[in-house]
């Protein structure tokens, strides 16, 4: 009967190796999604500067926001904004306590950015189409809010950010200003959505919304 | 939050890096040994090639035991015909040199014990009959009975000329497992003793008894039982045996749920070895082999109801947006970004993928493969989990009904 041996030193090569590897792993995916996080953050910053600077032409320009000629261009990078958000979300969770806090900044952009938009539609006859949508991250609260997100973005996408300025809220954001938009919409329930000042608090299909555009 | 999805993502990561290393390190330590041991004498040897029905393969079989370059005086090449229907005895009786028996039909564990009561040598080698071997194999192998505890070596095992979708997965298949049986060996841990060309001691079956009959994987089994007893299987990487894997599903299919099924009744049967007493296989190459068919199970199961739960809503968002594709194709293309591409599951995915090319170049390059790679590779990539999952699940649905495995 041989005697057998346990590579006991293998082993635990083996062992440390892999953890250092699995740390190293683990130390570099943190990194990486920090460097998404700040990077979402000097994105919301500049943005806030940009819109800061758009509102202080328009109190420049006594008003008349139908002078400022690039009033629409940031449109799209709030949109982008809005993507990389949701992206981080499909990807750490709707709960994730990072994504949660980014959010908010995220909404006060979306109203200062719609409040000009309104501005300019009603004082300068621009013609495009104005959504607002209302939802909630929880799944059980609303079954329907991820299908209803889906329609508006893909419309969004499909006609272009010039023509729909789309705007969405989480009626559960602690923010008093989303808070003040929720209750000035009435907002009881989600999906909740407001086009061009026409409030649908169900799901609506994509062809019920198409109607309603310009 | 209980995250199981999370939990069985971090195990399957940290064991593939653990055992990749592990494996590795033990290779390149005794990389040294991978030279056959030179032979001093040359053994009588009596090769017992148990067949059934094996009309269309014998022929190449027994032309390449008679090739074998060995002493021909030392060398008894015994056919069990075991109760063929086709025309194997005929075929066999018109070889020179080879004794052919006949029996009523048996099974091949009946075909092999036939053999061992009328084999006299010192030696004694099982050989399927739809397999043959390379000329030098039997002088490469013989070297490895060097010490008395050693009571079997095993060759290395390919698959012969391997066409078609079927043949080229099990092609890359066997090649790792040219790579494992060795370090296994190393680790004094070889527990599958194959049907195509592997050489025994005949002085383990005068003691222990011959191969139990009532077994559908003798060749796990017997393996396990000289381990258990305490003895020695050794490997040469470099005496090269082929066999003809199946090549279509049915076929396969059938094969690998009589494996299967003989590694859940194997493991059963010897688990009182799954202690330190018997060293590395006890503590580690066993209960590894459990724990990676569980955690294979565990990973299917979750990912695939991940993924099915995934098309399923991309249905549903597809019908909500009247099916039109060509819309999504742009915006995705539009919107582009790596970073989607980032994450936990995609690093795993890379990181296995890494592993396994590393593996398959260290089989190629050290058992001297010729043969030319062509898309298997890429094909066992995307398919081997899946398709080897599924017929584990087919496996345990056989156990779990108590259905009769046949041959």
């Amino acid at each position: 009967m041989v005697r057998r041996k346990i590579a006991y030193r293998n082993f635990l090569f083996a062992f440390i190796a892999a953890l250092v590897l699995f740390l190293s792993g683990l130390f570099t995916g943190q990194q990486l999604t920090s460097w998404q996080v700040e990077n979402i953050k000097r994105f919301e910053e500049d943005l806030r500067t940009s819109l800061t600077s758009l509102e202080l032409r328009q109190t420049l320009l006594k008003q008349n926001i139908c002078g400022i000629s690039d009033l629409g261009q940031f449109s799209a990078e709030l949109s982008d904004l809005g993507k990389q958000l949701a992206n981080l979300e499909s990807r750490y969770g709707k709960g994730d306590n990072r994504i949660l806090e980014l959010k908010e900044p995220y909404f006060l952009l979306e109203i200062r950015h719609y409040l000009l938009m309104q501005e300019a539609a009603s004082r300068c006859g621009r013609d495009f189409d104005l959504i607002l949508y209302f939802y909630s991250n929880d799944p059980k609260q609303c079954e329907e809010c991820d299908n209803q997100g889906y329609i508006l973005s893909y419309l969004q996408e499909k006609l272009g950010y010039d023509q729909v300025k789309m705007y969405s809220f989480d009626i559960r954001s602690s923010s008093p200003a989303v808070q003040t938009l929720v209750e000035l919409h009435h907002v009881k329930n989600a999906p909740l959505t407001v086009v061009n000042g026409v409030r649908y608090d169900k799901f609506i299909a994509l062809e019920e919304i198409e109607k309603l555009l310009s | 939050m209980f995250d199981f999805g999370l939990i069985l993502f971090y195990l399957g990561t940290f064991l593939t890096l653990f055992l990749g290393i592990f494996y590795l390190i033990t290779f390149f330590d005794n990389k040294a040994l991978l030279r056959d041991p030179k032979i001093k004498r040359f053994p009588t040897i009596s090769i017992i090639v148990p067949a059934y029905n094996e009309s269309r393969t014998i022929c190449r079989t027994l032309e390449s035991l008679r090739a074998l370059n060995y002493p021909q005086n030392k060398l008894e090449i015994i056919v069990v015909n075991d109760g063929s229907t086709d025309d194997t005895y005929a075929i066999a009786q018109s070889f020179r040199g080879v004794r052919v028996l006949t029996k009523t039909n048996g099974g091949k564990g009946s075909a092999i014990n036939f053999g061992l009561r009328h084999a006299t040598s010192e030696l004694m080698a099982v050989m399927d009959a739809d397999s043959f071997v390379s000329r030098n194999a039997l002088r490469k192998m013989i070297g490895h009975f060097r010490r008395d505890s050693i009571m079997a070596v095993t060759p290395t095992l390919k698959v012969h000329n391997p066409k078609g979708f079927w043949q080229q997965i099990q092609y890359v298949e066997y090649l790792f497992s040219v790579l494992f049986r060795k370090i296994f060996a190393f680790l004094q841990s070889v527990y599958v003793t194959p049907g195509p060309f592997s050489i025994y001691r005949k002085s383990f079956f005068d003691k222990h008894g011959g191969f139990d009959e009532a077994n559908i994987t003798e060749d796990l089994e017997i393996a396990l039982r000289i381990q258990s007893l305490g003895y020695e299987i050794e490997n040469s990487i470099n005496a090269e045996v082929f066999t003809v894997a199946p090549s279509n599903f049915r076929d396969l299919l059938r094969q690998r749920v009589r494996w299967y099924s003989g590694v859940v009744n194997n493991m059963w049967q010897y688990r009182r070895m799954f202690t330190p007493r018997n060293g590395n296989l006890g503590i580690f190459v066993l209960p590894v082999a459990v724990i990676s068919v569980v955690l294979a199970l565990a990973y299917l199961s979750y990912y695939g109801i991940s993924f099915a739960q995934t098309v399923a809503d991309g249905f549903q968002q597809m019908y909500l947006i009247n099916f039109d594709m060509a819309g999504v194709a742009a915006n995705y293309v539009e919107h582009f970004s790596i970073l989607r591409w980032i994450n936990p599951i995609s690093m795993l995915a890379v990181l296995l993928i890494m592993f396994m090319l590393i593996m398959f170049g260290i089989a190629k390059l050290y058992s001297r493969d010729k043969a030319r790679v062509g898309g298997g590779l890429v094909l066992y990539t995307f398919t081997y989990g899946l398709i080897f999952s599924a017929f584990w699940f087919t496996t345990l649905a056989y156990k779990l009904f108590q259905l009769r495995v046949r041959w």
